[in-house]
């Protein structure tokens, strides 16, 4: 009952919390806790995939004033969208968790552009883990700046489905071991698309390094591998790992973190290395 | 495989920097658990209707930019030229450019516009010129 009460009591004034605190003689912390973590609970407060439309609308708005280039990036996105014809069953759930990645990212990045002063910049990056500083502070901006000549591609990839549900399982398995390492991994949709990068991973060192996977034949592999590379240094990305894998072999997943974990830390500059 | 059971709300932890950034690392966190079944802990109607009647709104409709940006991934010849002759250069960028020429420059200097546009450093290159001159034609003729 009291939780019914609570809910009604946030959804409308939240001041009348504060009332009631008073009244049972609660902290009004213990009372905003209780109606917080309720609310936050409840099913309803997905959001419905329109709101995301919503969402990329007003932070176009807000970008044009902040930051043109991002709202140019988020204006060719939207109209991007409408021409999607999805070809295939994961086409939605990608195009929504990549349009939800965007907006967030883009969240993050204006908050910090609106910031008045340098040093205030600086120091919201020194809150972030090596992985997210590299991509926020590093990659982030470089996609936002550039002329993304693979941007057209996207859509193309989506529609017939290229997405590949396997690879993308080898992926988060690689990444969940290596975050059982104590390893560090960072999983963007647009490193994927646009940079050639399933994963970046940090170890000890904490050096941030773009990591590719594939279980492509070796005929294709190495066509593969030099577009890879050249894709890398066109943005910039300044070592790589580039991880083919024979899915026969019963223990390549622990072969690849080993040489993830190691390589991130140990991999010099300029070095576009091939494992396979 | 199954969906999530769980839900997260997106809505009310965007407005402060720590808050944005926690919601990109739980958001991580859930692709780390689950792939791309992350997404149905924070839509709802993931599989609904949302991208077949995703339209362009009214402040961003713009007939002229898409019938431009069509025309420049189309097979097109002059399309196939001019794509060839930008190569990195972002076609999206050149859209926005030609559309804006389109509206507020005038029609005796539109030419000289188009060659600017074209040109990455010097502009009395005779392919320039003639890029210029049969895209022209070409978006009279269209537009």
């Amino acid at each position: 009952m009291l939780k019914a009460t609570l809910y009604f009591v946030v959804k409308y004034k939240i001041s009348i919390d504060i009332f009631l605190g008073a009244q049972k003689n609660q902290s009004v912390e213990v009372l905003l806790m209780t109606a917080k973590s309720y609310s936050y609970s409840k099913v309803g407060d997905r959001l419905q995939a329109k709101e995301i439309k919503d969402k990329l609308k007003s932070l176009i708005e807000q970008a044009s004033s902040i930051d043109s280039n991002l709202a140019k990036k988020l204006d060719e996105i939207n109209r991007w969208v409408k021409d999607i014809k999805p070809g295939s069953l994961t086409a939605k759930p990608l195009v929504l968790a990549f349009l939800l990645e965007v907006i967030t990212d883009a969240k993050i990045w204006l908050i910090i552009q609106s910031l008045p002063s340098e040093a205030e910049k600086a120091a919201k990056f020194e809150q972030m883990t090596p992985n997210e500083r590299y991509w926020y502070g590093y990659l982030f901006p470089k996609w936002i700046n550039a002329t993304d000549a693979k941007f057209y591609i996207w859509k193309q990839k989506l529609m017939a489905g290229e997405f590949n549900q396997e690879d993308d399982d080898i992926i988060k398995t690689i990444a969940q071991h290596i975050a059982s390492r104590n390893g560090n991994v960072w999983q963007r949709y647009i490193a994927d698309l646009s940079m050639a990068t399933d994963l970046i991973v940090s170890n000890h060192q904490q050096q941030p390094l773009c990591i590719q996977i594939t279980s492509v034949s070796e005929e294709l592999n190495r066509q593969k591998y030099q577009a890879w590379e050249s894709t890398l240094r066109s943005w910039e990305i300044e070592r790589g790992l580039f991880l083919s894998y024979n899915p026969q072999n019963a223990n390549f997943i622990n072969q690849l973190v080993n040489v993830t974990l190691y390589n991130s830390d140990y991999l010099v500059d300029g070095k576009y290395l091939k494992f396979s | 495989m199954t969906n999530p059971k769980e839900t997260r709300s997106y809505n009310h932890q965007m407005e402060t920097f720590t808050e944005a950034l926690a919601t990109a690392r739980q958001m991580q966190q859930d692709w780390l658990s689950y792939g791309l079944n992350f997404i149905h802990l924070y839509v709802d109607d993931v599989d609904g209707d949302w991208l077949d009647t995703w339209e362009n709104d009214e402040i961003f409709a713009n007939p002229v930019l898409d019938h431009i940006k069509e025309f420049l991934v189309s097979d097109d010849i002059l399309a196939v030229r001019l794509r060839n002759y930008l190569g990195e250069r972002s076609l999206f960028d050149l859209a926005v450019n030609l559309e804006e020429m389109w509206r507020i420059t005038p029609a005796s200097e539109r030419l000289a516009t188009v060659k600017n546009i074209l040109a990455i450093g010097e502009t009395d290159d005779v392919d320039i010129s003639d890029l210029a001159d049969s895209l022209l034609n070409k978006l009279t003729e269209t537009l």
